[in-house]
C-alpha cells in the first residue's frame, strides 16, 4: 500500500508511515469534498462508441469478467448490498482502464464505501420509481442521470448526495443522449437475457465497462484511486 | 458514426414510428393506475402521434403542451449546449400544467 499523506510505498500493516509519520491505521483524511463538482461545459453522450469500447475491454479479459459477473448476479439477490457491488464492479473496470491488474476481490472493494453506496442506491431507486410513476419516461431519464454516482463515490471519495449531484452535473447538458445510452445498454442486456440468460454474464459487465469508460472520458480518474482502495 | 446524425435519426425515427403506428391504449402509467387522475405526461404519446400526422387541434386536446414537447425533442436532436438551460423551465411548465389538469379534469 501507499501512504495517503506523502505517497511513499509502505508495508501493509504498518501503523505509521516511516517517511512522514502519518498514522495509517485510520481511514484516509477526507478530501475537500465540500467543493461541489463542476462538469466541463458542452458534454454530449456518444453511447455507441462507449459501448463499443466497453466490448473491447470485456472481450480482452472475458474469462475473469464472466466469473466476476456470475458472483455479482448471484449476490444481487442479497438485499441492501447491490450499491456496494455495483461500485465494486466499477472499481474493477477502473483499475483495468488504468492499466492495473484487477483482481476478483476488487468486486468487494465497494464495501469500503458501504454506507454511501447503500444510501445512493436506495435514493436512486426511490427517484427512479417516482419518475416511472409519471408515464415511465421520466424514470428512464432519472436513471440515466445518476449512472455515474457510484464512480464519484469510489473515485472522488464523495458522499452519496454530492456524488448524485456530480453525476447529474455531467449529464445535464444532454439528457437525451444519456437516456439513449441507458436505453442502448438496456437493449444490449435484453439481448443477453434472450441468449439463454447466460448472455447477461457478458452484457452486464459490458454495461459497467461502458459507464466507466464514459466517466474516464468525461470526468477522468483520480490517479491515486487504485492504491487508495487496494 | 456522427453523434449528431445518430440523434437526428433517433428523433426522426420516433416521429416516423408515431406517424405509422397508432399508440395502443396500454395502462402504463402507474400514477393514473394508483390515483385515477392523469399524471403530468399522460396523453403525450398520443398527442405526439397526432402532431406527427399534422392534427394539431387533436394534439392540444390530448395534451396542451404537446407542441412544446415536440419542440423539445427537436431541440434535443439538435443538441446545442445553450439549449440545456431551457430544460428546467420546460419541465416546470409540464409540472404546472400537470397539476392544473390533475385537479381540474
Amino acid at each position: 500500500m501507499f501512504c495517503h499523506s506523502c505517497g511513499t510505498q509502505v508495508n501493509t500493516g504498518v501503523q505509521f508511515c516511516p517517511n512522514c509519520g502519518q498514522s495509517l491505521a485510520g481511514p484516509a483524511p477526507a478530501v475537500p469534498a465540500d467543493v461541489p463538482f463542476v462538469a466541463r461545459t458542452g458534454i454530449t453522450a456518444t453511447p455507441g462508441r462507449w459501448i463499443g469500447a466497453g466490448w473491447e475491454v470485456v472481450k480482452a479479459d472475458l474469462g475473469n469478467i464472466v466469473l466476476v459477473a456470475l458472483v455479482f448476479v448471484l449476490l444481487n439477490g442479497v438485499p441492501l448490498i447491490q450499491g456496494a457491488l455495483v461500485a465494486g464492479f466499477h472499481f474493477y473496470f477502473l483499475k483495468k482502464l488504468m492499466g492495473r491488474n484487477p483482481e476478483f476481490a476488487d468486486l468487494f472493494k465497494g464495501f469500503n464505501f458501504f454506507i454511501p453506496t447503500l444510501v445512493a442506491s436506495l435514493l436512486i431507486g426511490l427517484f427512479v420509481f417516482l419518475g416511472t410513476l409519471l408515464c415511465i419516461i421520466p424514470g428512464l431519464v432519472v436513471a440515466a442521470m445518476y449512472k455515474f454516482t457510484y464512480l464519484f463515490i469510489i473515485d472522488k471519495r464523495m458522499d452519496f448526495w454530492p456524488a448524485m449531484q456530480a453525476s447529474h452535473a455531467v449529464t445535464r447538458n444532454d439528457y437525451f443522449g444519456f437516456t439513449m445510452f441507458l436505453l442502448l445498454t438496456a437493449l444490449v442486456n435484453l439481448l443477453g437475457f434472450l441468449c439463454c440468460i447466460v448472455g447477461l454474464l457478458v452484457t452486464i459487465p459490458l454495461t459497467f465497462a461502458a459507464i466507466t469508460i464514459a466517466y474516464q472520458e468525461l470526468v477522468g480518474f483520480d490517479p491515486q484511486t487504485p492504491e487508495r482502495i487496494a | 458514426m456522427n453523434p449528431r446524425a445518430v440523434r437526428v435519426a433517433a428523433v426522426a425515427g420516433l416521429f416516423a414510428a408515431l406517424y405509422l403506428m397508432t399508440p395502443p391504449d396500454l395502462p402504463l402509467c402507474g400514477f393514473r393506475w394508483l390515483t385515477g387522475r392523469p399524471c403530468p405526461l399522460c396523453g403525450l404519446t398520443h398527442a405526439l402521434a397526432a402532431i406527427s400526422r399534422g392534427q394539431f387541434a387533436e394534439a392540444i386536446r390530448l395534451h396542451a403542451l404537446s407542441p412544446l414537447a415536440a419542440a423539445m425533442l427537436v431541440g434535443m436532436a439538435w443538441g446545442h449546449p445553450r439549449l440545456a438551460r431551457l430544460w428546467a423551465p420546460c419541465a416546470a411548465a409540464f409540472a404546472v400544467y400537470g397539476a392544473v389538469r390533475m385537479l381540474a379534469v
